[in-house]
């Protein structure tokens, strides 16, 4: 017999070993691959901001 | 029949899009200073980066060799943006629940970020698809704001990724037809938003110059400050930064409400005793005045160290190091050093955005013409062989029909008519009198739970109450009593009855609420406690307590009459004021 509060300790105890023991692959991955996705996305919007002409930017070409 | 009475119980369960936005403006309220911190400090940097990574990339003659280090600097902050306001909405949520043990432990933070700024990163694609479809829209907007929402909630230490993506799934198809409410108010909202920070940005120059004679761009050359692109990005993300922290607040009370429907975590919460809160707001209002304290010692010594510097530095270095700045790479004509190679080729994009510009201005001078002529021919039809007044009608008509200007005219009055239209359902929908709900007019059964207090005025419920008191049922009687209480308090403009407003909601409305406190709220405190004692306890009331009970509401409804001649009297006093 082992009562609740003990129970819960060696849990928490036997889980800390567990996220201790993981190194956090997934995670490193999903991050870099996030990062890359997102330097992406910026890198291409600024080739397309400076392939509109000025007179789009400067409202002119509406005029 | 059946199908009805189960879509109306549904709908008595389901709070409106009205009701969350109106508890995400509550929740605004009353959340600590600290936390606005956390969301303009990450938001403000991304807005600013954004502004200047727009400006830069169109104007400056060396965008293609910064891009890629620019791009690096961009992605720096919006993770640090998304993962402010997912501390942000974490922060709501534990206003929420104080004592909610659902959050994530610090040793699986990291594996939560990761997966948050995953599910970001592919967010893209996903809103582009919702945008062509439509139909998803909502739902995909919703499962992308949940992802902050629930980025920092839940234990699930295997499957982060896969743990929040269905979360958020989950929990956006939560109350669709709300979801859609939500966007569509959120949607209305930030356009009056953007429509004054442009209007605030071009009526403070027109106002400097008229008052002190400063000139701007804006003064200068409205138009041309006006129709750049950085000028409208910088008014879109101005709006954002207004318009975002109640969209956080909006999809984290749906979150929550979602959520709590199976943990009945708002029940505990409400248990849960609440008092380190005011500590912690007085915490953040020192911390903010220690904060603007040492902005400006720190100020002080920064313009003392720019002093020191500009003594030492040497003339010659400092223009060369200002000539070097990217502010005067902007002015220098890029199209020049290009000029060659672009005119020998211009870019398909431009050549296309060049035509889509050309046939939009067509299509408009076509409408226009159009409509002149309709308006002309449908003007002679009426005159027939036409007089002097006729004549000048069609010249007015020609003035402001030049198109654009009638369509304008023509929406602001559907606008203004909708307006009055709702305000007078509005209104009827507020008549004190309403049938009840089982629709037998004039019939309130007082042992029922469906009843609400704007069912009958003050009144018929005192004379339900004095029907029940005579018939010796004290119970039946205190709990007509209490609802005529109510029930003047909503004519008397204090209160607005509501069917899911508990006894504690109207308590806390009346605080805020009466300018003038008086005897109202520990009269209303007491009935309160006595009419639960009865009507949910097993306390019988004796006659005394009922007469105390009796003398209470006639507290109430004297001071609610007086706070509702103050509020007619201030208005009267304002009329004759302005005339």
């Amino acid at each position: 017999m082992i009562c609740a509060s003990c129970l819960s300790d060696e849990a928490d105890v036997v889980r800390k070993e567990r996220t201790k023991k993981h190194f956090p692959f997934w995670a490193v991955l999903q991050l870099a691959v996030a990062l890359i996705l997102c330097w992406l996305a910026f890198y291409y919007t600024s080739g397309f901001l400076s392939d509109l002409p000025d007179e789009f930017h400067d409202g002119t070409i509406w005029e | 029949m059946r199908k009805s009475s189960r879509r109306k119980r549904r709908s008595e369960n389901e709070s409106g899009a009205i009701q969350v936005l109106e508890e995400a403006f509550c929740l605004l309220r009353e959340i600590d200073l600290k936390l606005y911190w956390h969301f303009y400090f990450g938001t403000i940097p991304f807005v600013i980066g954004m502004l200047y990574f727009t400006a830069d990339m169109s104007r400056s003659g060396l965008a293609r060799e910064d891009a890629a280090f620019v791009a690096g600097i961009m992605v720096l902050l919006y993770v640090w943006m998304r993962m402010c306001q997912a501390r942000f909405c974490e922060g709501l949520w534990n206003k929420l629940s104080p004592q909610s043990e659902d959050t994530v432990r610090t040793g699986l933070r990291f594996r939560r970020v990761a997966a948050l700024l995953f599910l970001h990163s592919i967010q893209g694609p996903l809103l582009l698809f919702g945008l062509v479809t439509v139909v998803p829209l909502g739902w995909i907007i919703a499962a992308r704001e949940n992802l902050s929402v629930l980025a920092f909630r839940g234990e699930a230490a295997e499957g982060a990724l896969r743990s929040l993506w269905s979360e958020s799934l989950r929990l956006s198809a939560y109350q669709w037809a709300q979801n859609h409410g939500v966007l569509i108010v959120l949607g209305v909202v930030s356009l009056f938003m953007w429509v004054n920070v442009v209007g605030t940005a071009i009526l403070v120059p027109t106002f400097a110059k008229a008052i002190f004679g400063i000139d701007s761009v804006f003064t200068m050359s409205p138009i041309a400050a006006t129709t750049n692109t950085t000028f409208f990005l910088g008014s879109l993300l101005l709006t954002y930064l207004a318009v975002a922290p109640l969209i956080k607040a909006a999809y984290t009370i749906r979150c929550f409400q979602a959520r709590t429907r199976s943990t009945g975590e708002d029940l505990l919460s409400r248990l849960a005793e609440a008092g380190s809160l005011r500590q912690s707001q007085l915490k953040s209002s020192v911390l903010s005045i220690v904060l603007v304290f040492s902005f400006v010692l720190s100020a002080g010594a920064v313009s003392s160290e720019d002093a020191v510097e500009r003594q030492s530095s040497e003339l010659g270095e400092a223009i060369s190091t200002t000539l070097e700045q990217k502010k005067y790479q902007w002015q220098l004509p890029r199209r020049e050093v290009l000029e060659a190679e672009r005119s020998a080729e211009q870019s398909w994009l431009a050549s296309r955005l060049q035509e889509v510009a050309e046939s939009t201005r067509e299509l408009v001078e076509a409408l226009g013409e159009l409509i002149e002529d309709w308006i002309e021919k449908l003007m002679n039809n009426q005159s027939g062989t036409g007089n002097a007044d006729k004549t000048e009608n069609i010249k007015f008509f020609k003035e402001i029909g030049s198109t654009m200007s009638l369509a304008l005219v023509l929406i602001v009055l559907g606008l203004i008519v909708w307006v009055f239209v709702a305000l007078y359902r509005k209104h009827r929908s507020e008549a004190p009198v309403e049938v009840d709900d089982e629709g037998v007019g004039g019939f309130v059964d007082l042992e029922s739970e469906d009843i609400i207090a704007s069912q009958l005025p003050e009144n018929e419920w005192m004379k339900l109450a004095r029907e029940q008191l005579a018939g010796g049922d004290r119970r039946l009687g205190v709990r007509a009593l209490f609802l005529a209480s109510l029930a003047q308090l909503g004519e008397s403009r204090i209160l607005k009855i509501a069917r899911f407003k508990s006894n504690r909601d109207y308590r806390r409305e009346l605080e805020r609420r009466l300018r003038r406190k008086g005897d109202l709220i520990p009269a209303f405190d007491e009935n309160v406690r006595q009419f639960e004692r009865s009507w949910y306890g097993t306390h019988e009331l004796s006659e005394a307590e009922v007469e105390v009970f009796l003398g209470n509401h006639e507290k109430i409804v004297k001071e609610a009459k007086r706070e509702l001649r103050g509020k007619t009297g201030e208005g009267a006093t304002m009329v004759v004021t302005g005339q």
